[in-house]
């Protein structure tokens, strides 16, 4: 992000201390669920037109 | 409505009045006003960003859409997800550890004045309209079971609005917004249940959805990439992240909410609380639209569901027309009843044919009827708001209609409250304090907050008036969006994701970009999702080579 120096791999957050790979890590868990999730529902509703319809 | 029902509404809107005006003692400075002091808990800034999007528009007009269009409405939002995993590593920490109040206030530091000014008058113009929307909504729906004036019933769900947000601020909203999603979802699966058990003895909810089936209400995805499709698989998952990047990283109404959070991780917590629930909430609220269908297959329900201008027709001189093609529509039910108790119980294709000619038959009639609405009153007639409503307001059993009702009022309160709260915001932030007063102490300020959202208070409830006549509301909704949400959106794909441009670059991009969302939304038949590409594409493009132009000699 231009001007406030998080954006980097190896930048810190400012606040924490924690590095931004060290957070997007943290997030990672989460983001993969999200994935998941979204993808199982698109599966479920295509399998729900494809049956029904 | 019966006597309990109104009890049921009574009391519920009561409650939320009241507990909205109680956190008007956690109010008595600027920050608590509009960003509650930022502590709120994540589960409720959450359930608040789901809230402030699910309006009564959601209630009526999704379920609407799931009875004329089956499913496919869904695919809306399936860049959503994305949106928000993409947002929680940018713009909340960004925006959160910049402790500001709007995020237009970024833009000046990040550019200049006028490019802050000019994208929050752009977010005051199209929230404002919007707003408008979401109020007309539910005041459709009471004045025709009430009978009352539409400006009347506007004013019956604007009033209370302005207050409670007025006097109570962003407490009052987000813990309404709690409420309400507790209430919409409760008062959703009620509805579900309902419709269920109303099937015909002797059929499953399974066969019962074959013959959504045959109707093409269960059709969900549809992969074309066509431009001219309003909504396919590519406009959800591309065109939509564009819209949802926008509406909750640049549009004040969301950022707001999640600025409220006690930290940037409780911020993102109250994102990813949409990125689970949004898309299975939303395709539920459509699958109680299918049910509604199937449940005016085996119920005679009205020919036309908008009753307003009915009588007046009846008693003119297209009476007679009209009452022939309600014969017409009684003995088109019957075949379709029959034809779709048929296909339920067989299956096969002779059925399946015949359920379809039926269906094409009531169609027809349906169609003809509201033309001649719409040549006898010579102003627009649309039929799919009301679908639901008659539903809840006719079959649903005592107590559940009224909680349903109040649902419908809160989410128009909760939803329009959190907008008027961030026009309130905008109003004073980036231009009262910044150009007209920037000196006064934080009473003033708190002041200037509440007539703030009491001006726009007003101002919505007169466009609100106006907004009705409009064809489906929500489609209203997101194209006034589509309009500006792209083009903000490129200013803050300029701010935050490149250090090359500059303020003039992002001005003129601006303007570039809302020209080019013009021509294309005037010359083409793009649909309005992929005019927030459009305008994000051609602000970032536009606002580079400006300021490519523009940078001193030296810096070049």
């Amino acid at each position: 992000m231009a001007g406030t120096g998080t954006t980097g791999t190896t930048g810190t957050t400012g606040t924490t201390g924690t590095t931004v790979t060290d957070e997007r890590a943290r997030l990672a868990p989460t983001f993969v669920a999200i994935v998941v999730v979204q993808l199982a529902v698109i599966l479920g509703l295509y399998w729900v037109g494809r049956y029904f319809g | 409505m019966r006597v309990i029902d109104w009890l049921v509404v009574a009391a519920y809107l009561t409650w939320v009045i009241v507990d909205g005006l109680r956190m008007s003692r956690r109010t008595k400075e600027m920050e608590g006003y509009l960003l509650a002091s930022r502590s709120l808990p994540w589960w409720a800034v959450g359930l608040s960003v789901m809230a402030t999007q699910l309006s009564a528009i959601t209630m009526t007009s999704t379920t609407g859409q799931g009875y004329a269009d089956g499913l496919r409405f869904v695919q809306f939002y399936f860049g959503l997800p994305i949106a928000m995993i993409i947002l929680s590593v940018t713009v909340v920490p960004f925006f959160m550890r910049a402790r500001v109040y709007t995020a237009y206030e970024y833009l000046e530091r990040r550019f200049d004045l006028k490019t802050r000014t000019l994208t929050a008058v752009l977010f005051l113009i199209s929230r404002g309209l919007s707003c408008s929307v979401i109020i007309a909504a539910p005041a459709l729906i009471l004045s025709i079971i009430l009978g009352w004036n539409l400006t009347l019933t506007v004013l019956a769900i604007g009033l209370p609005t302005v207050l409670y947000t007025m006097i109570g601020g962003v407490q009052a909203v987000t813990w309404t917004d709690v409420k309400q999603m507790g209430i919409v979802v409760f008062g959703i699966l009620a509805a579900v249940a309902v419709l269920i058990l109303g099937l015909p003895d002797g059929m499953g909810l399974g066969s019962a959805l074959h013959v959504a089936g045959a109707a093409g209400k269960m059709q969900a995805l549809d992969f074309r990439f066509d431009l001219t499709q309003k909504y396919t698989f590519w406009s959800g998952m591309i065109g939509a992240v564009f819209l949802f990047l926008s509406y909750f990283g640049c549009d004040q109404s969301q950022v707001q909410r999640y600025l409220t959070a006690k930290s940037v991780q409780q911020g993102r917590q109250s994102l990813f609380v949409s990125a689970f629930v949004k898309i299975p909430l939303q395709a539920l609220i459509l699958f109680t639209g299918v049910l509604v269908f199937l449940f005016f297959l085996f119920n005679r329900g009205p020919m036309l569901f908008n009753s307003e201008p009915l009588e007046g027709i009846k008693a003119g001189p297209h009476a007679a027309e009209y009452a022939a093609m309600e014969r017409e529509y009684d003995a088109a039910f019957e075949v379709r009843r029959e034809a779709a108790t048929a296909l339920a119980g067989r299956g096969d294709d002779a059925s399946r044919a015949a359920f379809l000619a039926a269906d094409q038959a009531v169609r027809d009639v349906r169609s003809r009827a509201s033309a001649l609405v719409r040549d006898a009153t010579h102003a627009n007639y649309a039929d799919v708001n009301y679908v639901f409503p008659s539903f809840v307001l006719n079959y649903m059993p005592a107590g559940l209609t009224g909680l349903l009702i109040a649902a419908i009022f809160l989410a128009a309160m909760s939803s329009s409250g959190g907008e008027l709260n961030s026009l309130a915001t905008t109003t004073v932030i980036d231009v009262y304090r910044r150009h007209l007063k920037p000196d006064a102490d934080d009473a003033h300020y708190l002041l200037v907050s509440k007539l703030a959202t009491a001006g726009w208070g007003v101002f919505v409830c007169i466009a609100a008036v106006y907004a009705v006549q409009l064809g489906s509301l929500i489609e209203v909704v997101n194209r006034y969006g589509s309009y500006f949400y792209g083009s903000i959106l490129g200013v803050f794909i300029l701010a935050i994701g490149t250090k090359r441009a500059n303020g003039h670059g992002a001005f003129v991009g601006l303007i570039g970009g809302m020209v080019a969302v013009g021509l294309v939304a005037g010359a083409t038949k793009v649909e309005f999702l992929w005019l927030n590409v459009v305008g994000a594409v051609a602000v970032t493009v536009v606002g580079l080579i400006v300021s490519a132009l523009t940078r001193p000699a030296a810096a070049r």
